[in-house]
């Protein structure tokens, strides 16, 4: 282990901790919540791995559990491999740990661009989703450590098996491809979360779906609560009939349909913030009596900021979320391989202070 | 002859590209820009006329709505291909005409990064309101707009990224282009792009949307 990690608290992870704080019920400390810790940086920390697994993989799940035990957290997201064939491009990667390339999704080619494509297109049945990273998880969770089961979201599949540009243009040329696509991405994820349900190391389920940009949502508001929301709906309706909670992860500045996500959906917690669209405390200010919230510390900081810099903006927050039990804390979005790992143990270090564990 | 460039500009708006589409629903076979634009030019209306009057208004009036939330990049991306219609009528006339522009805008996202959906929608609006836009694409290496810089003389650049990990590629992207042309004027953009940072790495200018990067460059070009 990196010698920061070794001088943090002893774990004792429970994840009714996790729960109560997204129920905003008095938990005993701060929790903490990270959709994903890149594996080179989790390969550093753990120190005692040559090399990162492959993101995704059993391995990088493994990985993750056993650095976030360590860590002090009392849940670990992971994802069931959905086996759509993506299209990916792929750039140089300048980032410090990085020994390879950095992989982007093609936000200009689909394989389902027409009517007939569509009708002869194969979608994932349930069994063809692939759950050995959730297993593997799941088989190497500590006691009190549970997983959260996450998919990414109707839009981000849509755009991507139509391509972005392609499908914005389609909501208008072609209607039906657009809700058919949607569609099959959503039967396809409500069938996911079912299996996820059906496991007893799933605490909770987790839709990751970008639906905005820096200044507003990506399509209007009235087409997502059109065709978003009664996906997004089944999804919650699944998640709780299993007596789990519903958690967003949704990007960017989606201001204009929270009411419809807090009131219609119903969703259990929030996360993403970027201090540059909506500073997380602006957003428990907002909604912290309605929702839990998770996350909130800036990308941006935890990649370019000083540690105590970092310190200081982890502690504003945890001094504005704390009291509303509904706070659990975390990157604001990731742990990509371009924050420092030291960076990343200033955030932990300085939410164990608080918690008076350290 | 008010007539026509309002229903241009309003077939922009609601990116009613030609007779065969049918958007807004229930309009096929009615005409759009591409066929309004032709009959502007039977009459004899010149294609800077019409494209002042009719087209770039029209343009405009969408990049104003995106920013103020009205409209979407689905809505965006209609009115760009009706507008591009348009432009492909008038691409002959154009040939006979010195057509004014506002100016050269070059620009493209910075190394190691392929996202480019801000940048294109950057790109229209500023072709929209009349600039020559010369759009180098994603994961642009310093010198590819340092050539640039040099192949269109005078121009503006503007530089994009969507991660923290490649914004900082923006600083090696303006030395280079500053190494060639010293009083190349410089805009950012982007997720993680902010104002402070606009400054720290010597840039002239930020912009938060489309319509922010069109009042950056109209007061550049001032």
């Amino acid at each position: 282990m990196h010698p920061r990690v070794d001088r943090l608290p002893q774990p004792d992870p429970d994840y009714r901790r996790f729960l109560d704080a997204v129920a905003r019920r008095n938990a005993d400390r701060v929790p903490l919540i990270e959709l994903a810790v890149h594996p080179e940086v989790v390969a550093e920390l753990l120190a005692d791995d040559a090399l990162a697994a492959v993101h995704g993989s059993a391995d990088a799940a493994v990985q993750s559990v056993r650095l976030l035990h360590r860590l002090g957290y009392d849940v670990v997201k992971v994802s069931a491999g959905i086996p759509f064939e993506l299209s990916m491009r792929s750039a140089s990667d300048a980032s410090a740990l990085s020994s390879s390339q950095r992989s982007w999704q093609d936000t200009h080619a689909g394989c389902l661009t027409s009517a007939d494509a569509l009708a002869a297109f194969a979608w994932p049945a349930a069994d063809d989703v692939d759950f050995s990273p959730v297993t593997a998880a799941a088989d190497a969770l500590p006691e009190g450590m549970r997983l959260i089961g996450f998919c990414g979201g109707v839009l981000e599949y849509a755009t991507y098996l139509v391509g972005l540009e392609r499908f914005m243009m389609a909501l208008y040329d072609a209607p039906d491809l657009a809700q058919g696509v949607i569609d099959g991405v959503g039967n396809v994820l409500c069938a996911t979360f079912e299996r996820y349900c059906t496991l007893d190391s799933v605490a909770a389920i987790w839709l990751g779906d970008d639906l905005g940009s820096k200044n507003g949502t990506l399509i209007s508001p009235q087409t997502i609560e059109e065709l978003l929301v009664p996906w997004y709906r089944k999804f919650v309706a699944i998640a709780h009939a299993h007596d789990r909670p519903f958690l967003l992860h949704s990007c960017g500045r989606i201001d204009a349909v929270m009411p419809a996500m807090v009131d219609d959906v119903g969703i259990d917690a929030k996360h993403s913030f970027e201090d540059t669209i909506t500073p997380v405390e602006e957003f428990m200010r907002k909604w912290g009596d309605r929702i839990a919230v998770m996350g909130g510390v800036d990308v941006n900081l935890l990649s370019l900021g000083e540690e105590a810099a970092i310190a200081k903006r982890v502690n504003a927050i945890l001094e504005c979320g704390a009291p509303t039990h509904g706070y659990i804390c975390g990157s604001g979005n990731s742990i990509p391989n371009y924050v420092p790992a030291s960076n990343y143990l200033t955030m932990i270090e300085t939410v164990a202070r608080f918690n008076g564990q350290l | 002859m008010t007539e026509i460039f309002e229903n241009i500009q309003r077939c922009i708006e609601t990116g009613k590209a030609d007779a065969s589409l049918d958007i807004p629903r229930g309009s096929a076979g009615k005409p759009g820009v591409a066929e309004f634009v032709d009959q502007a030019l039977a009459e004899g209306i010149s294609a800077t006329e019409i494209l002042q009057k009719g087209m770039l208004p029209g343009m405009k009036a969408v990049g104003k709505r995106f920013a103020a939330h009205e409209i979407f990049i689905p809505e965006v991306l209609i009115s760009a291909r009706a507008m591009h219609a348009g432009f492909a009528v008038l691409k002959p006339a154009f040939a006979q005409e010195d057509v004014p522009s506002q100016g050269t805008f070059v620009i493209g996202t910075v190394a190691g990064d392929l996202h480019d959906i801000g940048k294109n929608l950057v790109a229209i609006i500023l072709e929209g309101a009349g600039w020559k836009v010369v759009d180098l694409g994603t994961d642009c290496a310093p010198e590819k707009f340092a050539a640039a810089v040099v192949e269109h003389p005078g121009c503006i650049v503007g530089l994009s990224a969507l991660l923290t990990t490649t914004m900082i590629n923006m600083p090696a992207a303006i030395a280079a282009i500053r190494a060639v042309a010293p009083s190349t004027r410089v805009l950012v953009g982007g997720a993680p792009v902010t104002a402070d940072y606009a400054k720290e790495v010597g840039a002239d200018g930020y912009a938060v949307d489309p319509m922010g990067a069109l009042a950056a460059l109209e007061n550049m070009a001032a």
